[in-house]
C-alpha cells in the first residue's frame, strides 16, 4: 500500500503539471524521472531488507508466519511494479526513437 | 579478452541463515522420527536439535551497538557483524522420566513437534521461493 | 511479544499428555476396583485406595517465558500439567462376605473406595477433552497452512 501510494502519487501529478505548463525542458523531465526511479528503487531495497530481518526473526520464532508472508509479497509487488514502470518508459523511448523524420 | 566472474545471485548472510534453518528442519525430522520409533525402548532418552537458541545468542552477541573508534589501522574492529551463523546440534534430553522402563518419550509431545517442524519447513521453503522470485524478476526484467 | 505457532502447539500437546495420564489413572482405578490387598500397613493388608489427579496451569521454564513474565507483558496462556496424583481419603466400603479370605472377625471385607460408574464418567470426560485438544491443534495447523498461501 505504501509504495503504491508513493509511486502513483509521484507519477500522475508531475506528468499532468508538465503537460499543462509545457515549459519543462527534456533534460528536466529526464532528471525528474531518474530521481523518481532512484527513489522507487531505494524503497524496494528498504522493503527487501525488512523482509530479510523478518526472515531472521521468523527463524528465531519471534514473528508470525503471516507477517512474514505479507512482507515478502509487499517486496515482490514493489519490485515488479518498479520493473514494469522501467520497461514501459524504455518502450516509450524506443518508440519515439523509431519515429522517422 | 578478460571475462568477468558471474557471482552467485543467491548469497548473503540472511540467505545462509535460511539455508541453516532448512538444514535444521531436516535434521529435526530425523531426530523426531528416531524418538517416535524408540517410544517403547527401555532406557532410551529422547533427543532434540538445538539451533534457534544458539543462533539467537550469536546474533545478540554480534549486534551490540557499541562501535569502536578506530584511529589507527591496526586497531581491532569492534562493532556489529551481520554474518552470524551456527550449525545445528543434536542434544540428548536427560531431564524427565515418565515410565518404569526409564524411557522419557512422550508420544503426544513428539507428534506435536513433528507437526510444528513440518509447518516451519513449509514456511522456510516459501521464503526461499520468495528469494528466488525476487532475483528472477530482476534477471528476466518482468 | 513472543506470539508464534509453537506456543499454541505446545499448549495443546501438554493438554494431550495430561488427559492421557488422567486416562491411565482412571484405568488403574477400574482395574483395581476389587483389590483388597493394596498395601501392607501396620501388619495388615489395606485395600487399594482410589487415585485422583491434580491439574494445574503450567508453562515450561525457558528464558523467553521468564523474561516475558518479568517484563509484565500479558500472560499468553499456559499449558496444563498434572502436578500430583493424590489418593482419595474417603472411607473404604464395608461388604459383608464371611467366606472371603480377607474377612475380619465380623465377616466384613474392606473393599476399595472405587465407584466404577464415576470412573466411567471420568473416562468419557478425558476422552472428550483429548478429542477437543486434538481439534484445537488441527485448527492451529490449518491456520498456519492458510497463512502460507498469502499472495499465491
Amino acid at each position: 500500500m505504501m509504495i503504491q501510494n508513493n509511486l502513483l502519487a509521484g507519477v500522475t501529478p508531475k506528468l499532468t503539471t508538465n503537460i499543462a505548463q509545457n515549459t519543462a525542458t527534456p533534460a528536466e523531465v529526464t532528471k525528474q524521472f531518474s530521481d523518481f526511479l532512484g527513489e522507487a528503487l531505494n524503497q524496494v531495497d528498504a522493503q527487501e531488507k525488512n523482509v530479510q530481518k523478518m526472515s531472521d526473526k521468523f527463524i528465531l520464532g519471534q514473528v508470525n508466519v503471516d507477517q512474514l508472508m505479507i512482507a515478502s509479497e509487499q517486496a515482490t509487488l514493489s519490485l515488479q511494479l518498479t520493473t514494469q514502470i522501467r520497461n514501459k518508459v524504455i518502450e516509450a523511448y524506443q518508440e519515439i526513437m523509431r519515429t522517422q523524420i | 579478452m578478460k571475462v568477468g566472474k558471474i557471482v552467485n545471485l543467491l548469497s548473503g548472510a540472511s540467505y545462509e541463515r535460511l539455508q541453516g534453518a532448512i538444514d535444521t528442519s531436516n535434521l529435526r525430522q530425523k531426530v523426531i522420527a528416531n524418538n517416535i520409533a524408540n517410544a517403547d525402548t527401555p532406557n532410551f532418552k529422547r533427543s532434540d536439535v538445538s539451533f534457534e537458541s544458539m543462533l539467537e545468542q550469536e546474533m545478540d552477541r554480534n549486534s551490540s551497538s557499541l562501535i569502536g573508534n578506530r584511529t589507527d589501522s591496526r586497531h581491532f574492529y569492534i562493532g556489529p557483524k551481520s554474518g552470524s551463523m551456527v550449525s545445528p546440534q543434536v542434544t540428548t534430553d536427560e531431564t524427565t522420566v515418565y515410565n518404569n522402563n526409564l524411557n522419557n518419550v512422550d508420544m503426544d509431545k513428539e507428534m506435536s513437534q513433528l507437526a510444528q517442524n513440518q509447518l516451519k519447513y513449509n514456511a522456510l521453503i516459501q521464503q526461499l521461493n520468495h528469494d528466488i522470485k525476487m532475483k528472477r524478476v530482476v534477471v528476466e526484467g518482468r | 511479544m513472543v506470539l508464534n505457532i509453537s506456543n499454541s502447539f505446545n499448549i495443546s500437546a501438554s493438554a494431550l499428555t495430561a488427559q492421557r495420564l488422567r486416562m491411565d489413572v482412571v484405568s488403574s482405578n477400574i482395574a483395581n476396583a476389587e483389590t483388597t490387598r493394596g498395601r501392607y500397613v501396620d501388619g495388615k493388608f489395606e485395600p487399594y485406595r482410589r487415585k485422583m489427579v491434580v491439574m494445574q496451569p503450567y508453562q515450561e521454564k525457558s528464558f523467553a517465558n521468564a523474561l516475558q513474565s518479568e517484563l509484565g507483558e500479558p500472560d499468553l496462556g499456559r499449558g496444563v500439567k498434572i502436578t500430583q496424583i493424590k489418593e482419595d481419603q474417603a472411607p473404604f466400603k464395608q461388604v459383608y462376605n464371611p467366606t472371603h479370605p480377607d474377612a475380619d472377625s465380623n465377616g466384613y471385607v474392606s473393599m476399595p473406595n472405587v465407584d466404577v460408574l464415576k470412573e466411567m464418567v471420568d473416562m468419557i470426560s478425558a476422552t472428550r477433552a483429548y478429542e477437543s485438544n486434538v481439534t484445537a491443534l488441527n485448527a492451529s495447523k490449518s491456520m498456519f497452512m492458510k497463512a502460507l498461501e498469502i499472495g499465491k
